[in-house]
């Protein structure tokens, strides 16, 4: 175990690291002057030129990735060009926000995706399959700036119950949280209701059942342990998912997370912000996927963690 | 009498007699305004405060500020380095406009008023002098002196800040005692008065050591500089303000990105004024009670900057393109009526605006006639878009086909905002907004001059440099007619397309009464609002 974890986690580091050389390289080279971006249209040269000097890009790009490395390694990740703070400050700030409507909005969809497809597993021709298979068709029709437009306007704006943008508190998640639940609701739904129909036909089911277990019992306990092993795959790619989907939500509820800080750090050519966020991102990516592979030990002892 | 900062007119006046600058033609747009409101609907609050004359800051009487305004913005600040000289942003002179104090200041007109300053005096056609009050703070309780005066005008004449073009270089301030100044500017600068109003007086000890402006503001103005988070500025009133304690407690300006998001913001009462709005959010609050709107802009025009480098260079071609665009049609289908078609290089709120006289009807027949003469073999043009501009994939794609109907081959590429901005000037031909910072023309038309103009348009032309110099000497009686000139000639040249102006439209809460604006950028009166619980 220690030396898979061990594994995993030098791999994940090689990835990163790749991942942000390849950012580097690629802002550096194709995605505009930021010192452009931030001067007006009217800005004389030598003041564009002095911008430049200010964010460092007038020095040779490999100058700039060796500095990067260096301060990188050391824990620093620059200053943002735009807001002329640390990149670690802002992304501590914003990172909090995101993880508690990523986990919160995941959090309900799993719970939904359980709920709704144990219940459609087990009665395939009643009202709740109807209901499981209507809300996976919505889900995934309905993009997410949609859904949160309508939420926004009939919670929000007619009935003034939920804020309508930005972040006052815990009641700033729920709609959002619920735009970004439908879009990943639907395919947790169906994995869970194959895997549970699968599972309720096994033999030990039918053995429970004449023991008289309870049918809750028997359903999410005994059966459920089976059939969430497919769930949790979808789970570590909803959480990758999550961190660039919510930047969608982010933007039409103005919620500001991580994502809407992204979006904002590439209008702006911020380089520093942009590298940062790639770093963070791709780091919580490999650990949420780290860590949906030691679960599937957790849960079925019969899977051994092998050499990848 | 009257007192204009010029050639020939030196009257040694004082404020206290007369002290408005001589914009006649800037009333007869301003009355022009108030008919277009009026006709648009507005609600009779936001026209009174249209045409009242108030004092420059009506602050609050019994020295409480309560209550909380809340702006949408549909950008945030340009940086979280709040030195109001080292860029240019619509959120940045928001707040600037709150946080610091000028030597003098603008009123609801966009005329000077006392600032500062509390009087002045042309000593020569070069130097002012003026008279600063003693009773100025700066929010961290440090008095405003004449040194913080010198050092925030001096810097602006070194030319190393982006807003140092609103001053002609080497202007500089002498110290005559604590509170008495004069600044003198190495040649004769037409608009210096309105200058003075614009530049924002910062401490000394904040311009020597900039890391200070960094995440701070320490200015004298009416609000005082409390966070930047999360998109958000927040402002609160300085309860020890020269010019009395501001009504309203609490200024907000919250960057919300997404459109929809913005009014659904203001609809459900979580934003109490939106900016800069389009004709889809008017179209929202028309009918409904809860709101008024307010049309007092900043002087905005929307342009296509052309470059001279290339084929644009030939003044006929772009007479051409002139005549193949229909202006009105774009004007009334695009943008629903709601922007004048320019008759001028500049925009019709603009100081010392008058229409020129050449126009260039829509007559794509004229415009070919050129085109095939001037290019038997063809011409090509290289045209960029975005959605940087409001509708300008539309206007966008009028315009190149326009073009193609009269025998020009148009290359259109479509650029994310970004790559955009910061590539505009290296393609032939494209849309941009252009807002100016005061009312007085000189800005837009030194745009046209030294580094702008080449930065901006490849454009480098010696006679409109003497136009341009001829009517920043001008005196009080000749500055329509030199303004007239040099804008006539980048008219009739058409140096770059005047499409239209850019109205910009304010929708209100009604629970904030009493909401009046200036022609400028700033929210200068935020303060003077009520706020109704």
């Amino acid at each position: 175990m220690t030396k898979f974890i061990f594994q995993r986690v030098s791999q994940a580091v090689i990835i990163v690291c790749m991942i942000t050389i390849t950012v580097f390289i690629i802002l550096r080279f194709s995605a505009g002057d930021p010192a452009r971006i931030k001067a007006p249209v009217f800005a004389r040269a030598d003041v564009i030129e002095q911008y430049r000097r200010d964010f460092g890009t007038d020095r040779p790009v490999f100058e700039q990735l060796s500095t990067f490395v260096t301060n990188a390694v050391s824990g620093d990740l620059g200053v943002s060009f735009r807001y002329q703070a640390p990149v670690a400050d802002l992304i501590w700030d914003t990172l909090p926000k995101t993880l508690a409507l990523a986990g919160t909005a995941l959090l309900i969809s799993v719970l939904f995706a359980i709920l709704l497809g144990s219940l459609a597993a087990q009665r395939p021709k009643s009202a709740w399959a109807v209901i499981a298979s209507t809300v996976a068709i919505f889900g995934q029709s309905a993009p997410v700036f949609w859904t949160g437009s309508i939420l926004v306007l009939i919670f929000a704006v007619t009935l003034g119950w939920l804020p309508a943008v930005g972040y006052t508190g815990f009641s700033s998640l729920i709609l959002p949280a619920f735009a970004v639940m439908l879009s990943i609701l639907p395919t947790q739904l169906r994995i869970l209701r194959a895997a549970m129909e699968r599972a309720l036909e096994d033999e030990y089911i039918r053995t429970a059942r004449a023991f008289g277990i309870s049918n809750i019992r028997i359903v999410f306990v005994y059966a459920l342990k089976n059939a969430f092993l497919p769930l949790l795959t979808v789970i570590g790619l909803d959480a990758g998912y999550l961190l660039g989907g919510v930047i969608v939500a982010e933007v039409v509820f103005a919620f500001p997370g991580i994502g809407e800080l992204a979006l904002i750090a590439l209008n702006s050519r911020d380089f520093p912000l942009i590298q940062g966020i790639t770093i963070v991102s791709a780091s919580i990516f490999v650990i949420v996927n780290l860590i949906v592979d030691l679960l599937y030990t957790a849960l079925d002892p019969r899977i051994k963690l092998e050499k990848t | 009498m009257y007192f204009y900062f010029g050639l020939n007119l030196w009257e040694e006046i004082t404020v206290s007699e007369k002290n408005n600058l001589p914009i006649e033609a800037f009333d007869e747009t301003r009355r022009g305004l108030l008919k277009s409101a009026l006709a648009a609907g507005m609600t009779a609050s936001a026209a009174m405060g249209m045409s009242s004359v108030l004092p420059l800051r009506a602050f609050a009487q019994d020295g409480t500020a309560s209550g909380s305004i809340t702006f949408g913005n549909a950008e945030p600040p340009t940086s979280n380095y709040w030195d109001p000289a080292a860029g240019f942003g619509l959120v940045d002179e928001q707040a600037a406009s709150l946080l610091y104090d000028s030597l003098l200041a603008f009123d609801e007109n966009g005329k000077v008023k006392p600032g500062i300053a509390t009087d002045w005096m042309a000593k020569d056609d070069k130097t002012v002098s003026l008279t600063i009050r003693t009773d100025a703070k700066f929010h961290d309780g440090t008095a405003v002196t004449a040194q913080d005066i010198k050092a925030s005008i001096d810097r602006l004449g070194l030319g190393e800040l982006a807003q140092a073009m609103v001053v002609t270089p080497g202007i500089s301030v002498n110290i005559l005692s604590d509170n008495k100044i004069e600044v003198t500017s190495p040649q004769i600068f037409g608009p210096m008065m309105n200058a003075l109003a614009y530049i924002k007086i910062l401490p000394k000890s904040n311009i020597d050591n900039p890391d200070n402006f960094k995440g701070a503001a320490n200015g004298s103005g009416p609000y005082k500089f409390v966070s930047y988070e999360g998109n958000i500025v927040t402002l609160e009133a300085n309860e020890n303000y020269w010019g009395g304690v501001p009504n309203v407690k609490t200024v907000v300006f919250q960057y919300i990105e997404d459109a929809q998001a913005r009014i659904s913001a203001l609809l459900s009462g979580q934003v109490d004024i939106l900016t800069r709005v389009s004709p889809e959010d008017l179209s929202r609050v028309e009918g409904n009670d809860d709101f008024y709107v307010t049309d007092i802009s900043p002087p905005a025009q929307i342009i296509a900057i052309y470059q001279h480098n290339g084929p644009l260079g030939n003044p006929k071609l772009r007479r051409a393109l002139a005549h193949a665009i229909d202006r009105e049609g774009i004007a009334k289908s695009v943008m629903k009526g709601l922007n004048k078609v320019a008759n001028s290089s500049l925009p019709t709120n603009v100081a010392f605006y008058e229409e020129q006289a050449q126009r260039f009807e829509y007559d794509p027949e004229k415009a070919r006639a050129i085109v095939s003469e001037e290019y038997p073999n063809g011409v090509t043009l290289r045209m960029s878009t975005s959605t940087l501009v409001p509708n300008q994939i539309q206007i966008d794609q009028i315009i190149a086909a326009s073009l193609e109907q009269i025998g020009i081959t148009v290359e259109v590429e479509r650029l994310e905002v970004g790559a955009f901005r910061s590539s505009y000037n290296t393609y032939d031909i494209n849309l941009n907004t252009l807002v100016t910072f005061n009312v007085d023309p000189d800005f837009i038309l030194g745009l046209y001059s030294g580094g702008a103009g080449e930065a901006i348009f490849h454009f480098n032309d010696a006679e409109y440099l003497k136009l341009l110099n001829a009517s920043r000497v001008a005196s009080s009686d000749t500055r329509q007619a030199a303004i007239t000139a040099a804008a006539g000639y980048l008219w009739d040249n058409q140096v770059t397309l005047y499409l239209s102006d850019e109205f910009w439209y304010f929708i209100v809460n009604n629970r904030v009464q009493g909401y009046r604006r200036a022609p400028l950028l700033g929210e200068i009166f935020v303060g003077e609002a009520t706020v109704s619980t």
